[in-house]
């Protein structure tokens, strides 16, 4: 198992290094720079002096070697759009709040979603069954989650006057922003929990079981969960590196001053280290995601063997 | 999701052909039905947007802004008086042409590389498989928008823009798919005979792999269309004179106290195109590959 996981490690190190070089190289590669600018054309010393302060006087791959030594030592540079502050406290500063939307989301979306896929596997063919599938799906696909977000402002917060319009600081300005959040990622879940429980439901060990006069109770929560949920674990696994980094949109609509709206401003302004702080951010959450998720795989599921290893 | 519990002599009486059997599957869903009308009359309604669409989709008229729904403007015009339902119409267009461009994008560049790791297996699949999680871990937004704010945007560049981002889930599909079918009989049996790789891929895998194929393709539309009204939210989308849903409710957001249909009708657009393409998606699921729930 150590073996493996070194092994799994060392290769996500690797493609963490390809994927840095890629998009460094895409960004260095297409035309312009974060200081050029259509209007206040600066002069050519001046332009200079910013280009050596920055570290963009020099050749590309000495850039990317001069970044790769600062992220060794723990360090990602300054942002072009905030100078007086560093890449670090920037991230420092505005994780955290996306930590805790996405935490939330993630709590919330996972265990309702998976608490009505079940309801809606077991009540198969009812009314129940029609009408979790119905609503969840529709206000999980119908509209992106900003509109509904833009909505409940419109009612809960400007109409009714019973939520914050958005911001961040007090308890209330987690509500919206969560239960927005939520509706996808749990309509997902529910499909997915829905769909394999409904597999297994059907399973001739499953009938079996029955024939053999166990109670419900106990094909239910011993036979047929335990089989069917963990499919859930490589589907929904790879969702969390996303929900933690945040929802650009979500964040605008709500005022949140978390991480996602680095992402367009980043973009926008060609902020070198910013960007690339980011892409090393959301790359690492991906990659440990899927390592966790095969082990997660593995220890609950004693039909699944990882390559090369015994259990 | 909604699938119909299918009786067993009636598959037996269309097993004449998979596409007959699939249309009858299809036609017994009555959801998936209603669902795949709706899709194909929004993508007529684009397709037709300049000759039914009453008036003009760029046309200014100062001496209606913000009228409201009456018999002129049969859904009220917006704050600078251009007729919404027309702005709606011209919506379509331009969304659907997204909509269906981004996957169409994926799909021409997943579908190769897809085919050629799961047929030629080794060292190919080796090493397109680094290149779907290198792909993968690419934050998506992020490239997007760094295309955007480099090369512009109109209707077909971010269609492939988004498109690129989409080309992963194609490729990993057709791989599954083509892994899967290599070693079936029919296969095997065109290799004796000498049939060149080309022709086994193209002629005789490629239709038993192309039901999952268009199911995910259609799934993708629903998301495609958030991801880019999403564009237009950031002021990176689709831009003025043209008519897009997503900048519908963006330009008009701060006019819903005044007329609400100006926000409620690209809404209400948006979520027709998106339910009515994410059921098509399930029911053609349910019909193409009968052995899924």
């Amino acid at each position: 198992m150590v073996s493996y996981l070194l092994q799994r490690l060392l290769s996500l190190l690797f493609t963490l290094f390809l994927a840095t070089v890629a998009i460094f190289a895409m960004m260095h590669s297409v035309p312009g720079g974060p200081f050029t600018f259509t209007q206040g054309v600066m002069s050519p010393a001046a332009m200079h002096n910013i280009m050596v302060r920055y570290g963009l006087a020099e050749p590309v791959w000495r850039q990317y070697l001069n970044w790769i030594w600062q992220l060794l030592h723990g360090y990602l540079g300054i942002p072009f759009e905030e100078p007086t502050m560093t890449v670090n406290h920037l991230i420092a500063s505005a994780w955290p709040i996306t930590l805790i939307v996405g935490g939330l989301t993630i709590a919330i979306s996972y265990t309702l979603g998976l608490l009505l896929g079940c309801i809606a596997a077991i009540k198969h063919n009812t009314w129940v069954d029609s009408l979790i599938t119905a609503v969840v799906s529709t206000i999980g696909v119908a509209l992106p989650n900003y509109v509904i977000g833009f909505l409940m402002i419109e009612v809960f917060a400007v109409r009714l006057g019973w939520l914050p319009v958005g911001g961040w600081g007090s308890v209330e300005d987690v509500i919206m922003p969560v239960i927005a959040f939520s509706l996808y990622p749990m309509a997902l879940m529910e499909r997915y929990t829905r769909a394999s429980t409904l597999e297994v439901t059907y399973a001739d060990y499953v009938r079996m079981g029955r024939a053999r006069g166990l109670s419900e109770r106990r094909l239910l929560f011993k036979y047929i969960l335990r089989t069917s949920l963990i499919p859930l674990i490589t589907i929904m696994g790879p969702w969390i590196p996303n929900i933690l980094t945040g929802s650009i949109f979500i964040e605008a609509t709500f005022a949140l001053p978390g991480l996602g709206a680095y992402f367009t401003t980043a973009s926008l302004r060609r902020d070198y280290p910013l960007i690339m702080a980011l892409v090393l951010i959301v790359a690492a959450l991906w990659g440990l995601c899927f390592i966790l998720s095969d082990i997660a795989y593995v220890l609950v599921d004693p039909r699944v063997r990882l390559e090369g290893v015994s259990r | 999701m909604t699938a119909v519990p299918m009786p067993v002599q009636a598959t037996r009486r269309a097993s004449s052909s998979f596409w007959h059997a699939a249309w009858y599957r299809y036609r017994k869903n009555r959801l998936a039905l209603v669902a795949g009308v709706i899709a194909v009359l929004i993508l007529l309604v684009g397709l037709l947007a300049p000759l039914i669409a009453p008036y003009n989709d760029a046309a200014i008229d100062l001496t209606a802004v913000l009228g409201g729904a009456g018999w002129h403007h049969l859904l009220g015009t917006d704050q600078i008086g251009r007729d919404t339902l027309t702005r709606a119409m011209w919506g379509a267009r331009t969304s659907m042409s997204v909509a269906l461009g981004a996957p169409l994008v994926g799909l021409v560049i997943g579908l190769p590389i897809g085919i050629i790791a799961g047929w030629f297996g080794g060292i190919f699949d080796w090493f397109t498989l680094r290149l779907f999680e290198l792909f993968q871990m690419v934050p998506t937004i992020l490239a997007a928008i760094l295309f955007i704010t480099v090369f512009g945007v109109n209707v077909w560049k971010l269609a492939l823009f988004i498109g690129i981002t989409l080309w992963v889930g194609f490729g990993r599909l057709a791989r599954a798919q083509y892994l899967a079918l290599r070693e079936r009989d029919f296969v095997q049996a065109a290799r004796a005979l000498g049939v060149s790789s080309w022709r086994i891929t193209v002629v005789h895998i490629l239709p038993n792999a192309v039901g999952p194929i268009i199911v995910f393709f259609v799934q993708q539309v629903p998301y495609v269309i958030f991801t880019a009204a999403g564009f237009s939210f950031l002021g990176l989308g689709i831009q003025d004179p043209l008519a897009d849903w997503g900048k519908m409710i963006n330009d008009s957001v701060t006019y819903l106290p005044i007329d609400p249909l100006l926000v409620l009708v690209p809404i209400g657009c948006i979520g027709l195109a998106c339910l009515s393409f994410s059921f098509l998606g399930d029911g053609l699921r349910d019909a193409l590959d009968p052995t899924s729930k």
